[in-house]
């Protein structure tokens, strides 16, 4: 009921309103009718097991569905649209919101759409919402759901008000250190003017180096190795594979906030761009950093300061400068960060300065190619000392007293539209507490209203103040900047006599009807009503009446005990569909289940108690007659034997190594092999999945009633040469070693199928073991101190965990 | 060493000629049996074979067979004219147009369209045949002698599922069943225990697997031309020494043949073990495949290694020349980028077709001349196809649309009869009127020439129908 109703069921409950998502995955945005059309198939096929879609241009071949049916389940999804509502802690929903669906046009019609021709609907007759007509007799009444504030203003909701109430105090305090730092700026400038100091380029001892690296070795507590294609060699590190995918070297610990780096490298080829880049201030899912690089791609090579915010990468004009970059000669970058501020050099010589957007606390930082390969020869970091000026954004002009000032000024004006943000929030939030709360006379309400208006209609005035004093000598920025001053005051004219009304704080994001509306189509609060039309379906659905929906979940719960489901078809029980071998059984499950009150849990312990699921899967001692009778297990005389799925397999292998975070719930998290989130939060879509998932039959995009299992020797070589199962399994072998210490190599061996393979090894694989590890330990005997025989058991022992990984039981459930 | 792997390795060893089909045959039998009705293939071809490998090249979107191989000088006479008030006004027989099963009902594309259109590009007969072919394949026009043209094949999806229907058989609204390499793959067996046998590159269509119900043991196994990362995880992203690979597999390999012990006739297993062990194989073998040093400056530049446009599929064919003289018995190269394909001209036709005509034409021709110099053309067969052509008639002021009622492919080398033009369109190109055939006829065809009964490839509980098994176009064999 969560999945089709959620936000009619429990509109306060996000844990509830949750669950719409199931619908909210069918956006489309090109075209309403594929997306109701997905709709209308997915709740059929996974909910009732009929294939609906079948009778979308005429009635069903083969079950009682009619035509008319498609459409009557059409109307009840036809007001539904999505959006993305606010969550607890963040005010940008790019970071994290809920997906969920809500009715929004209460009033559309359907219509029945002539052989299934959108542009030939039948306008004659509206079609009313309803259930298909075989099965109405239980059909519930479709009553109409009134909505909280909190549901169709998600603005009003106390943690939205809060966290914005907290970000613009945050914004003033920003400003007042801004303005402050610009007053010194001018303190220091006045000072050094008599003194003729040169500023920029100023080395200072007080600051403290924080890693220096000549690569003439691995530095394993220094630096995190991740990718393919690294290499020491002849004193420098190499990127050996040229690749746009994420292989970089990264500092363990973030970096300072103001620093200064500079790295002697030499780009040694590469595809199209041939970039060596360092990122910096970056998060551990890659959607925000900063970063400098250089590109020796022959057209245009350069050096650039770019930046990443919410995935999206920016390459700004002004930070970059054209600079002739070789293959295979020698550089010197050097670049140093004071808050906003960026300077680079190239070999000595200044290149530019640039001001990012904004930094981040705590970021990491790395080096990477991307379409390049690449030697790193010498790397420093220092701490930029206290006292280290940079230049400004105009490279090329040292500072001056004038130009101090004007940075003061424009610092006051930022302060005061900071502060009158502030303002206009306080009011916005007092009006529209009054406009949905409820207790207040209109009179009351009026004047709340117009108060914010006039304060929203001040902030904006003082924000177009700002960029008014930036825009400096540009033309075009100052006009339109004066415009929308003007704007602004027009704006207060008409706040103060009453005839523009203030904005509700707009914090949830509606998805894109069609292509040609943006963002500020809508508004920040929707319909006060749902329809309840989906919420009487999810009741038609779980009525005791209806006999499907039990048995079709039923059977999606067997399939993921059993690897093999008691339906076949398990979105198709329609006509069509053979009847199952253990029908009785399915229906005493699925009638456990419903009398359970819907509870999984009794489910799953009905069946991992039954006999049927403890049965060993081997047929080695089973009678030939049975295997002749029913070679595929039909009549489930043993287990099947399952291969995990890919989830599985990447989560065991960090949890193995106790490296998995369990952290539940939150947002999506980037894919990659740097993660160690478990592999249900990855971000799931056309462009984003993670590679080694998809080795191994990872979820089909838009539906996923049943995985396939392949066999395919990717697997073999994902499981033995990815980044991922040989990291791990060097991980796994020390925790077993600690373990272990002092006990002979059998105990070992014993640990580790039990740990790995669920089970102690047999005499035989004992003894392959051991023959193994003698036979690898042998072939270092050349090491004869102690430390090196050491390091040799371990190895050893690293190496037989990784055969574990790639032993076929260890992705098999037997 | 076992007797079984001194022959492999004997073979390995050996020149992989025809000669050795018949021993490699023997030992590809050890395929797991599930028992049950029908035979299990033993790897042993039906009868003798006149090929060993297949080259699939595939156009994505749609050729118009009219601007590369079945010329129509009518459209240029009757141009802007309705096919109404043509001689021709007979294309509109319902009878015929109702072969085809529509996927998507008023779809903007996939629909008839009247104004003929003129041909974009001229022809000249070619070769001592005098076959015609257009100018923008004018390489492959002077390869035409070994080719055999199939002018009047005929499908029956109007967009772009024919992409699955060429390679299956089956529409698609039909349930997915298994492509012509699968069933290759699994109706022969290997002549090279170090790769797989079935390889796939480039742009792949949307249903990603052959295998289906034959199982994801016969999928492709998909490739790119990258010598330093020819397939996902090929090496370690860690260093481990070659002893050290070497060791950990050998003890893997035990592990699961004690473990085999314990659960006999698990097909998993025994799959999992195979597809091991030729994992394992893969990692040194395919870089050595998909690397040109050993090839001469005049063999890539045959290929049109030396020109941007050509560069990238030249590359994937003489990888698939190099595959093939490995052994490997079907490898499918799909051109045209794009969810329909480049090919797909609803306009620009003359732009596009002339660009993406010039991307392939050298390379092919390269192809099919450094196979016959090395004396290799005999055994590899050659097959240039695409979903479906293109209208007679206009879309829009500059393209043509998806047209399943008649179009070209060709095959070259493998035993068919170079030089020959095997049936017929219409005057304007509109519908397959003489020795038409479905698209099942070019997989029966290339079974045959693998020493394989089209007849005979069927698998307990899946019925296949008559059309699914296609006929062999006996006229364009040698």
């Amino acid at each position: 009921m969560e999945m089709l109703a959620g936000d009619e069921l429990d509109p306060t409950n996000p844990d509830v309103v949750a669950g719409t998502g199931f619908l909210a995955r069918n956006y489309y945005l090109f075209n309403r009718t594929t997306w109701l059309d997905s709709t209308i198939e997915h709740t059929g096929k996974a909910f009732l097991g009929l294939t609906m879609n079948c009778a979308k241009c005429h009635d069903h071949k083969y079950d009682p569905i009619t035509n008319i049916d498609y459409y009557r389940m059409r109307a009840i999804f036809e007001p539904h649209q999505v959006r993305l509502d606010p969550v607890a802690g963040t005010t940008d929903l790019e970071q994290d919101g809920l997906p969920r669906v809500f009715d929004d046009h209460l009033e559309i019609k359907t219509f029945l759409h002539r052989k299934g021709d959108p542009a030939n609907p039948d306008k004659e007759t509206v079609i009313t919402p309803g259930v298909p007509g075989l099965f109405t007799s239980f059909e519930s009444a479709i009553k109409p759901v009134d909505l909280p504030a909190w549901a169709f203003a998600p603005g009003t909701r106390d943690y939205s008000v809060a966290d914005r109430i907290e970000a613009a105090r945050q914004r003033v305090e920003q400003t007042d250190r801004e303005l402050k730092s610009a007053r010194t700026k001018l303190d220091e400038l006045q000072r050094m003017t008599s003194t003729e100091v040169k500023t920029a380029n100023r080395s200072d001892g007080s600051s403290q180096v924080v890693v220096e690296d000549s690569f003439d070795a691995p530095s394993p507590d220094v630096w995190e190795v991740v990718g393919d294609g690294w290499k020491f060699a002849d004193g420098a590190l190499l990127q050996t594979v040229s690749s746009r995918e994420k292989h970089f070297v990264r500092l363990l610990k973030p970096h300072p906030r103001d620093f200064d780096l500079t790295c002697r490298y030499r780009t040694t080829g590469g595809d199209t761009y041939k970039s060596v880049t360092f990122r910096f201030d970056d998060s551990v899912d890659g959607s925000f950093n900063n970063f400098v690089y250089s590109s020796a791609h022959a057209p245009g090579p350069k050096v650039q300061v770019a930046f990443t915010r919410g995935g999206q990468t920016t390459y700004p004009p002004e930070g970059r400068k054209a600079e002739k970059i070789e293959l295979n000669r020698e550089y010197e970058l050097r670049f140093a960060v004071r808050d906003t501020l960026v300077n680079v050099w190239l070999d000595g010589s200044f290149l530019l300065a640039y001001r990012l957007p904004s930094r981040k606390d705590n970021g990491l930082l790395s080096i990477s190619g991307f379409d390049a390969t690449l030697a790193l020869e010498h790397f420093r970091l220092r701490s930029l000392g206290a006292d280290e000026v940079l230049s400004e954004e105009d490279g090329k002009s040292p500072e001056t007293l004038e130009s101090a000032r004007h940075a003061i000024e424009i610092a006051e004006a930022k302060r005061k539209a900071a502060q009158a943000a502030e303002q206009a929030l306080a009011a916005t939030v007092d009006a529209q507490q009054l406009e949905f709360g409820g207790q207040a006379t209109d009179e009351q309400k009026q004047a709340a209203a117009k108060n914010a208006a006039i304060q929203e209609a001040i902030a904006k005035q003082a924000e177009a103040d700002v960029e008014r004093l930036s825009a400096g000598d540009d033309q075009k920025k100052r006009s339109t900047a004066e415009s929308k001053y003007q704007a602004a005051a027009e704006q207060l004219k008409k706040a103060r006599d009453g005839s523009v009304s203030y904005t509700p704080i707009h914090a949830s994001k509606k998805a894109l009807e069609t292509p040609e509306h943006n963002d500020s189509t809508y508004g920040p609060t929707y319909p006060r009503q749902s329809t309840g039309r989906r919420l009487a379906l999810a009741q038609w659905m779980v009525a005791r009446e209806n006999p499907l929906t039990a048995r079709v979940a039923v059977n999606h719960v067997w399939l993921r005990h059993f690897g093999e489901p008691l339906v076949e078809s398990v979105f198709d029980f329609g006509l069509r569909t053979d009847r199952p071998v253990h029908q009785e059984l399915l229906d005493y499950l699925a009638t456990e289940l419903m009398d359970s009150g819907w509870s999984l849990r009794h489910l799953h312990r009905l069946i991992v108690n039954s006999a049927a699921y403890r049965m060993s899967s081997t047929t080695r001692d089973a009678d030939p007659t049975t295997i002749a009778n029913d070679p595929t297990n039909q009549y489930l005389w043993r287990m099947h034997t399952r291969r995990m799925e890919a989830q599985l397999i990447r989560d065991s292998l960090l949890h193995l190594a106790g490296e998995l975070d369990l952290t539940a719930g939150g947002p999506s998290v980037q894919p990659g092999p740097s993660s160690k989130r478990r592999s249900l939060y990855f971000l799931h879509s056309r462009d984003q999945q993670d590679k080694f998932l998809s080795m191994f039959d990872d979820a089909d995009l838009l539906q996923c009633y049943r995985r396939s299992e392949s066999i395919v020797p990717q697997q073999a070589l994902a499981l033995a040469n990815s980044e991922l199962s040989l990291t791990m399994a060097g991980r796994i072998a020390r925790r077993l070693a600690e373990e272990t210490e002092e006990k002979p190599l059998e105990t070992f061996i014993d640990r580790a199928f039990e740990m790995l393979l669920a089970r102690v090894p047999s005499d035989s694989e004992r003894d392959a073991c051991l023959k193994f590890c003698d036979q690898l330990g042998k072939g270092d005997s050349s090491s004869t101190n102690a430390e090196e025989a050491v390091a040799s058991g371990r190895r050893v022992r690293e190496r037989l965990i990784h055969a574990l990984l790639n032993h076929n039981d260890f992705i098999s459930i037997r | 060493m076992s007797l079984l792997q001194q022959r492999r390795h004997f073979l390995s060893q050996s020149g992989l000629g025809l000669g050795s089909i018949a021993l490699s045959s023997i030992l590809s039998s050890d395929r797991p049996v599930t028992g049950m009705g029908l035979s299990e293939p033993d790897g042993r071809p039906h009868f003798a074979p006149k090929a060993k490998s297949v080259i699939w090249l595939f156009m994505r979107g749609g050729v118009s067979h009219m601007e590369s191989f079945d010329p129509k000088p009518m459209l240029n006479e009757y141009a802007g004219k309705s096919i109404d008030e043509t001689p021709f006004n007979n294309v509109d027989d319902p009878e015929k147009l109702k072969r085809v099963r529509v996927v998507v009902v008023n779809d903007a594309n996939g629909q008839q369209r009247k104004m003929l259109y003129p041909l974009q590009v001229g022809f000249k007969p070619r070769g001592e045949s005098g076959i015609e072919v257009s100018d923008w394949f004018e390489h492959i026009g002077s390869c035409i002698d070994d080719i055999a043209v199939v002018r009047g094949m005929w499908t029956t999806d109007d967009n772009h599922g024919a992409q699955v229907q060429f390679h299956s058989g089956r529409h698609m609204l039909d349930p997915r069943v298994p492509t012509i390499g699968a069933w290759i793959n699994y109706g022969l067996g290997t002549l090279n225990e170090n790769l797989p046998q079935f390889i796939s590159m480039g742009p792949r269509f949307f249903d990603r697997r052959d295998g289906h119900y034959l199982g994801p043991a016969y999928d492709a196994v998909q490739l790119k031309v990258d010598p330093s990362n020819p397939l996902d995880y090929a090496q370690p992203q860690q260093p481990v020494s070659a002893r050290e690979q070497q060791l950990g597999f050998e003890l893997v390999r035990e592990l699961n043949r004690i473990s085999d012990e314990s659960y006999p006739q698990d097909a998993a297993l025994d799959a999992r073990i195979k597809s091991y062990e030729l994992a394992f194989r893969m990692q040194t073998a395919v870089p050595n495949v998909i690397r040109f040093d050993q090839e001469t400056e005049a063999t890539k530049k045959l290929y049109g290694f030396d020109q941007n446009e050509t560069r990238p599929f030249a590359e994937q064919l003489l990888t698939a020349r190099r595959f093939a003289e490995q052994g490997v018995r079907f490898i499918q190269i799909m051109h045209g980028d794009g969810a329909a394909g480049a090919w797909d001209q609803h306009s620009n036709l003359k732009d596009m077709h002339s660009k993406l005509a010039m991307q392939v034409d050298r390379p092919i021709a390269g192809l099919l001349t450094d196979l016959k110099q090395r004396g290799m053309l005999d055994e590899t067969l050659v097959v240039f196809a695409t979903e479906f052509g293109r209208t007679p008639g206009s879309q829009g002021t500059n393209g043509r649309d998806h047209h399943p009622y008649g179009f070209s492919v060709w095959l070259a080398g493998g035993g068919i009869r170079g030089g020959i033009a095997h049936g017929a369109t219409d005057e304007i190109g509109f519908h397959a009127v003489e020795n038409p055939h479905y698209v099942t006829d070019i997989h029966a065809t290339i079974m045959h020439q693998l020493g394989l009964d089209s007849h005979r490839m069927e698998v307990a509980g899946h019925k296949r129908l008559e059309q699914d098994f296609g006929h062999v176009i006996r006229e364009i064999l040698v």
